[in-house]
């Protein structure tokens, strides 16, 4: 549970377009990494990329001395990485409990034990929809679905793509909360959120991206005076 | 060297056939994203329509043609855009799959319907058959036409695509859709117009092809499929790669037939090079990546708890028990049928329903099955051989298609189901003899009498639909749903998706044989057309219009299959009407076409009133939904 998840160099390029640019970053255990950047920044991609669904053009990813680039997606999980998505991936047509039930028993499959569904659920604050079929939810709450789900595999790192995104003030800070306790079990969390607050609050380090490169990195308070970030997120909200 | 040179000018006159019908699936396809599965029955009933305008009402062959290839292809290819196809474009990728292969039931079944299959027809080839000595060998004025209408309709294609407004269209709806739509044209109307050129492109085929084969409605339609392969090896894309690739693949197959070494055995698979060229060629090149898809939710049924289930089944096995000696001997025939359909059925609910494949090669694995029960000989030992068979073949066939999904799986399992059939099936069986499959032995019960039999076959599905609930109840049941909704979340979950789906795949092959073995048992001999392709097809179809999530839509759709549809046919028959064969094709393709607009089955949509009315517990989950 206390390695060290790398990304280094890594570029990615679909026909012609580079939408990852030499980025490297780490995610150390134990704290919780931001990443963040503008709208088609590059963020999305490089989580595919250190989950194994996107293939790299060049570069590595590596999880404490294992090199994870060359391995399957279900392979990198058993290894230890966990992740949400940006875009939905609950599964629609069993219960919230069912979403999590899957990643339990497979991971008891793997590893004789695992957590208990209802308590994941509880843990995120989603046990009042359990018996709910997950395409019906709204969409916070099946963001949390989708992170009880990710908890049920025990990760040493727990990628999380805009959980945030679709929660009331009040269950952002609940998911705050929920992010330094992981941390302090020693989870390596990598975070992409648009909700700043949250990031500020949470986040050790951070790492900024545009355009598929990396701008900016340093502690919250560093990130939030750097004059490149400004830049790029101003030119982003003018150009949007 | 003479017989080289006459190989040669064969494969050249099929490969620019073949080039033409490839064109126009690529034509249509990439002008409105749909693969046209009916491409090959459209050049079918275009001969056959042009057979009746020459030979059987003496309409001068260029009135005909002008009539097959210049009025009648283009409009119908016309209204099957704006009928069938036009109301699918913002549906599931799989609606157009269902509706084409409907229509090509339905073309299959009008092809019946007005040509007796039990006659013989032949077309005259084009100026009478004359040739020319060209020293060496003889050439057809037939072959020579084949030939120069490829160029020319080559170069017309090429101009038409560059110089002509409607083809600039074409071209740039292919490339953006919506862009295009911005800019002024109007992708409805010239996805419309490729279809009526991809539907004259196959009416040219057929009228050019029918004379150099047998007029037969399986022959012909199955000869045009094997164009398929020149398709997806132009990737649907490039009409010049299609064209090479259609003159390669047919000039391979004549070679093969004289060349290839290995004698006899080897050139049994000559037939099947096509449709091997296609299994191939769609595995090369359409491994899909896992990508992310939002959130889906698969058609899974609640189900009913274990022992409502086991109720149902004791329940199910005693009325069959209590009826059997009730039935006319014929109705039993017809009922034991039913029922080893059903369990095929059921492998079906298992690869398609819960594991959201498609498969069109099911009656493959049972055919094995029941071929190798049949060598290997009475007994249970015999059944255990064939449903291994049945099991190794399934994941013979998994293995390589494991990545494929939806038309790219459809068409490596058809071709599977056509090579088969092809280079094994028709020899194994016999063309026209059956193969006698003796039935196995128990001690309790005997089943050698046709009433026994039915006890035994409703056990057998009364325990396989069990089994499948249980599966469904299972964790192996809720990866498989989890899969069918996102395979992205389960890789990065730690599920293996290959395994799974090889597990699908052969759990379904398995019970497939055991259908195999049952249906064999049902008919005491079998002949290679009850596993061929289109009964495989119908089969699925029918599954689909039944429901695929649900043990009683396999049930309903076996009834279908096995009792009420060639009930249907028989009383037509008796009734004076020729055409009879039609029946199943026409009623599956036509019901089908409702599937293609609501992926919820008639049972499905029974036990969602009866849930709605509180009547039944029993229910389907909404139809399926993908995020965009």
């Amino acid at each position: 549970m206390t390695q060290q998840l790398a990304v280094e160099g890594v570029t990615v390029t679909f026909g012609g377009i580079t939408a990852v640019n030499d980025v490297s970053f780490t995610v150390p255990p134990a704290q919780v990494t931001g990443l963040i950047g503008p709208n088609g920044a590059g963020k999305t991609t490089t989580f595919n990329v250190i989950t194994g669904l996107q293939t790299t053009t060049s570069g590595t990813v590596r999880l404490g001395d294992t090199d994870l680039t060359a391995l399957a997606p279900f392979r990198r999980a058993r290894l230890g990485l966990a992740r949400t998505f940006q875009r939905l991936e609950v599964f629609g047509s069993l219960t919230a409990r069912d979403n999590v039930r899957v990643a339990t028993e497979h991971h008891r499959d793997l590893h004789g034990s695992a957590p208990d569904p209802d308590a994941l659920l509880e843990r995120v604050g989603a046990l009042h929809v359990a018996d709910e079929q997950a395409d019906a939810l709204p969409t916070g709450l099946a963001r949390l679905v989708e992170l009880a789900r990710a908890l049920a595999t025990e990760p040493a790192v727990l990628l999380l793509d805009e959980p945030g995104s679709g929660l009331g003030v009040a269950e952002s800070e609940q998911l705050g909360d929920l992010l330094l306790d992981l941390a302090a079990e020693g989870t390596a969390v990598l975070l992409v959120e648009h909700d700043v607050e949250l990031v500020m609050r949470v986040c050790t380090g951070i790492t900024v991206l545009d355009f598929g490169t990396v701008i900016a990195r340093g502690t919250p308070a560093e990130i939030q005076k750097d004059a490149r970030v400004q830049a790029a997120y101003l030119g982003a909200e003018v150009s949007a | 060297m003479t017989t080289f040179l006459a190989l040669t000018v064969l494969g050249l006159v099929f490969g620019c056939v073949y080039a033409l019908t490839a064109t126009g699936i690529v034509v249509t396809y990439t002008t409105s994203g749909v693969f046209n599965f009916a491409h090959g029955a459209t050049g079918m009933l275009a001969a056959f329509t042009y057979w009746q305008l020459t030979v059987g009402w003496g309409v001068p062959a260029v009135l005909a043609l002008v009539l097959v290839l210049g009025v009648l292809g283009p409009l119908f290819g016309a209204v099957v855009e704006f009928v069938l196809i036009r109301p699918l474009y913002r549906r599931s990728a799989e609606a157009p799959l269902v509706a084409t292969l409907g229509l090509l039931l339905i073309l299959i079944g009008v092809s019946f319907a007005f040509w007796d299959p039990g006659s013989t027809r032949r077309l005259p080839l084009l100026f009478n058959g004359k040739q020319l000595d060209l020293g060496v060998i003889n050439v057809s004025y037939h072959q020579i036409a084949v030939v120069v209408v490829t160029l020319v309709v080559g170069v017309a294609l090429r101009l038409f695509f560059t110089r002509t407004q409607l083809g600039i269209a074409m071209r740039a709806v292919v490339d953006d859709r919506e862009l295009a739509a911005v800019y002024g044209a109007r992708p409805e109307r010239v996805a419309q117009a490729s279809w009526a050129l991809g539907s004259s492109l196959a009416a040219l085929s057929g009228v050019l092809l029918a004379p150099l084969v047998d007029l037969q409605v399986y022959n012909m339609t199955l000869l045009i499929i094997n164009a398929f392969a020149a398709a997806l090896a132009g990737r649907l894309k490039s009409i010049p790669k299609t064209v090479v690739a259609a003159l390669v693949i047919q000039l391979g197959v004549v070679y093969a037939g004289q060349y290839l070494p290995g004698g006899d055995k080897l050139q049994r698979i000559q037939p099947s090079l096509p449709m091997i060229a296609l299994f191939v060629i769609v595995v090369l090149t359409r491994q899909d990546r896992i990508v992310t898809s939002g959130v889906r939710s698969s058609r899974a049924p609640r189900l009913p708890g274990a022992r409502e289930a086991a109720g149902w089944a004791v329940a199910f096995v005693v009325a069959m028990a209590v009826a059997a000696p009730l039935l006319s001997s014929g109705t039993v025939g017809h009922v034991n049928e039913a029922l080893a359909s059903a369990v095929i059925l059921l492998s079906l609910v298992l690869v398609v329903g819960y594991g959201g494949q498609v498969s069109l090669c099911q009656l493959t694995f049972a055919g094995l099955s029941a071929w190798t029960m049949g060598e290997v000989g009475h007994g249970w030992l015999g059944v255990l051989a064939g449903v291994a068979v049945a099991t190794v073949a399934g994941l013979v066939v998994a293995l390589p298609t494991v990545k494929l999904r939806g038309l790219y799986l459809a068409l490596a399992t058809l071709a599977f189901a056509q090579a088969m059939d092809g280079s094994f099936f028709n020899r194994a069986f016999g063309t026209n003899d059956s193969l006698a499959i003796p039935r196995v032995s128990l001690p309790v019960l005997d089943v050698t009498s046709d009433r026994g039999f039915l006890v035994l076959s409703s056990v057998v599905f009364a325990v396989a639909a069990l089994g499948l609930l249980a599966t469904r109840r299972s964790k192996f049941g809720r990866r498989l749903a989890a899969l069918n909704d996102s395979t992205a979340a389960c890789s990065t979950l730690g599920i293996d998706v290959t395994r799974h789906k090889l597990g699908v795949f052969g759990a379904s092959a398995a019970l497939a044989g055991v259908g195999g073995v049952l249906y064999a048992g049902s008919h005491v001999a079998v002949g290679s057309l009850d596993f061929n392709l289109f009964n495989s097809m119908i089969l699925l179809l029918l599954l689909l219009i039944g429901e695929r999530t649900m043990v009683s839509g396999a049930l309903f759709s076996a009834l279908l299959f096995s009792v009420l549809l060639p009930a249907l046919a028989d009383a037509l028959k008796n009734a004076g009407f020729a055409g009879s064969a039609a029946v199943t094709f026409l009623v599956t393709g036509v019901l089908v076409l409702r599937v293609a607009r609501d992926p919820r089955g008639v049972v499905g949509q029974l036990a969602d009133g009866a849930r709605r009315l509180g009547l039944h517990r029993v229910v389907p989950t909404p139809v399926v939904q993908e995020a965009r």
